[in-house]
């Protein structure tokens, strides 16, 4: 009798356990109708090969899946003047080698060849901005952007138009591999876009305007003096 | 008398004049400073380069009080020359040397370092990350409700045990003992029959009530409506895209160009971060998570690198909150670039720039938002379908109108119908074009 009691009890109480341990786990999605409709067999981006049919593969899940493509490589492109652009910009980091395009590399003469093509290229550059630099540049490119203002002016950025020497060439190296406080953007930006940045910045330096005839001609600058000095 | 006032005046303005005199002086300070210095210098924080407060006075004790302006005007040099200690030590201060200020005169460094050793700090107008903790208490709650329950049942249980063992002895000790061998399947039954009405409402209720939770629940499989999964790092977009105004697009800059919005690589978060190692909050953890990983010695400002001259860098794991199935393909292409659909991401991520970490919306948030005089402007459609289901997917190409007049791919579009005035017509019959409309509730355009 007590034998059967307690017996009863236990099974209860299992049977109390395993429903509590029915807590949803908070990171997973929920329930979804056939998974194996839902999972892709083949290699997906951001899909975690680390847990395939609920086996976890602790080397798939810690090895590096996110790469950068080899060097050199070059994307397709039917368009010969792009694929010219897309050439490997061969310029390291650091100070003295954006010196070296700032004196060394022209804006390709696509981008500049009448004046129509050059505004085009501005305005798309202008809508690049507003995506990639306004938040610490500002709209004008006065340095007061809202990152700068809610850091507590960590770092300010210096105005574009008390930079006015520089080259566009050196423009595009600053862009691709960062300068000072801030990053290389490269990898966010692919040269032609960087190039219709460049230009855009040109023209905040400018007031607003781009400067055919100057764009063309490199700009004899401090840079050169300093490069000459080093 | 007329003297004496002459005097009192000159006595009041001098030290008046005096006052502005400084006051200029330190303005003076104030804008060489941020022309000049403040690329790289922050008053009284680390950053490219180091701290500026003080420094003219470690200078002084250490006996180059003068050598400080040649260290200005251009480091390289004083330090080649090797006659001054302070440019040894803080020659390796950063990878990034600094760039020589030769055009400002001693005055004006002076001015610079008067500016900076009165700085005091602005307060920062960073409002708080709001932490996961709420979620976590609720979690905890409904733990303990499910032990009380269990307690519950069990106290219930022993109980009737109790009381039924006690009314076998009540009738033992009348003389008709009851035989305790009967099953209680046989006690069960007998009250079937004999309450056979009240059983068969109880039936009737219970099956109604299962079916309907069963549809229910049926219905709500595979929608992953406020999903919100924890995540390596306690990223803000609240704070990140709200207050800081940060572009969607520029930490996820491949929603242009790709099937994937893409999760930013740690590089994305270096752009800022290799000089902000600080935040509001838990922020300067999560924030050193990321040097963790990326390989990145704030102190030095320089990467991790093993004897091979390669980075060392751990992957970061994170959770993936929208999923999509397999047999659906989505380009974000498609809809966000200007030259297509041009949807704002909100359309369907809903206000990110309210939320914490990364999460599903919700239908109904979205249609507040679209409410909303930016929801309006950026003209979000209303829906009524669950999100990220196969309904508010055709729901959307039939509410949302698209503008043919548009460069890009519907220029293209509205080229090729021209060739085609009955198909025209027919589109333009209810004086709107929606994506339905030129083959998108096509099967094929979506599952293939």
């Amino acid at each position: 009798m007590n034998y059967l009691n307690t017996y009863k009890l236990s099974l209860i109480s299992c049977c109390l356990i395993l429903l509590v341990s029915c807590v949803k786990h908070p990171d997973s999605p929920g329930y979804e109708y056939m998974p194996d409709m839902y999972r892709s067999q083949a290699i997906e981006a951001y899909v975690d090969y680390g847990l395939v049919a609920d086996v976890e593969h602790e080397e798939l899940k810690t090895t590096i899946s996110a790469r950068i493509p080899v060097d050199g490589t070059i994307p397709y492109t039917e368009n010969k003047d792009m694929a010219s652009i897309n050439m490997p910009f061969n310029y390291g980091d650091g100070e003295q080698e954006r010196i070296r395009a700032g004196i060394e590399v022209q804006i390709p003469q696509s981008y500049i060849k009448d004046s129509l093509t050059a505004d085009f290229n501005k305005n798309e550059g202008k809508k690049l901005y507003e995506i990639m630099c306004t938040h610490c540049h500002g709209d004008k490119g006065e340095g007061n952007g809202k990152v700068v203002k809610a850091s507590g002016d960590l770092i300010v950025p210096p105005s574009y138009v008390s930079l006015k020497d520089r080259t566009l060439g050196s423009i595009f190296h600053t862009i691709t591999h960062g300068k000072n406080a801030m990053g290389p953007h490269g990898s966010q930006m692919n040269k032609d876009e960087r190039w219709k940045v460049a230009l855009y910045v040109r023209s905040l330096q400018n007031g607003g305007d781009l400067l055919l005839s100057e764009l063309n001609a490199p700009e004899s600058s401090n840079d050169e003096a300093q490069m000459n000095d080093n | 008398m007329k003297i004496s006032w002459i005097h009192k005046i000159i006595q009041f303005i001098l030290p008046l004049l005096l006052i502005i005199n400084l006051t200029a002086f330190s303005q003076d300070g104030e804008k060489l400073f941020k022309a000049n210095c403040a690329s790289c210098h922050n008053p009284v924080k680390n950053a490219t380069g180091p701290k500026m407060q003080g420094v003219k006075e470690k200078w002084i004790n250490s006996g180059e009080g003068e050598l400080i302006y040649e260290w200005v005007k251009n480091p390289s040099e004083l330090y080649n020359s090797g006659k001054s200690k302070m440019a040894k030590a803080i020659w390796n201060y950063s990878p990034t040397a600094m760039t020589a200020q030769g055009h400002l005169s001693n005055e004006e460094i002076d001015a610079v370092f008067a500016y900076v050793d009165a700085y005091t700090a602005p307060v920062a107008d960073v409002a708080s990350v709001s932490s996961s903790s709420e979620n976590n208490q609720k979690d905890s709650n409904s733990f303990w409700w499910w032990i009380i329950g269990a307690v519950l049942v069990i106290i219930i249980f022993s109980v009737s045990g109790v009381r039924r063992q006690l009314s076998y002895a009540l009738a033992e000790k009348e003389g008709s003992p009851k035989d305790p061998n009967i099953p209680t399947g046989v006690h069960v039954r007998s009250w079937m029959v004999r309450n056979w009405f009240a059983f068969t409402l109880i039936l009737v209720s219970v099956l109604i009530i299962a079916g309907v939770e069963l549809g229910n629940r049926a219905y709500q499989v595979a929608i992953f409506q406020d999903y919100q999964p924890s995540q390596s790092i306690a990223y803000s977009h609240k704070l990140h895209a709200g207050e800081m105004g940060i572009d969607c697009k520029y930490c996820h800059h491949s929603a242009v160009k790709s099937k994937h919005a893409g999760i930013p690589s740690l590089n994305v978060c270096m752009n800022c971060h290799k000089v902000v190692h600080e935040g509001k909050e838990s922020g300067t953890e999560e924030i050193a998570k990321i040097h963790e990983h990326v390989g990145y010695n704030k102190d030095k400002q320089l990467y991790n690198k093993d004897e091979n001259g390669n980075r060392i860098e751990k992957p970061m794991v994170w959770n993936k909150a929208h999923n999509l199935p397999d047999h659906v393909f989505f380009s974000h292409q498609q809809h966000v670039h200007e030259n297509t659909a041009n949807i704002d991401c909100r359309q369907c991520h809903g206000p990110v720039e309210t939320y914490t970490l990364g999460r599903v919306s919700s239908t109904e948030e979205i249609n507040a938002y679209a409410e909303t005089d930016e929801g309006i402007e950026k003209g979000i459609v209303k829906l009524t379908r669950p999100i990220l289901t196969m309904g508010w997917c055709i729901e959307c190409h039939n509410k949302k109108e698209i503008d043919l007049t548009s460069t890009g791919y519907y220029e293209e579009i509205h080229e090729r119908l021209k060739n085609r005035p009955d198909a025209m017509s027919e589109i333009f019959k209810d004086k709107k074009v929606t994506a339905k409309e030129l083959g998108g509730w096509e099967c094929a355009k979506c599952h293939y």
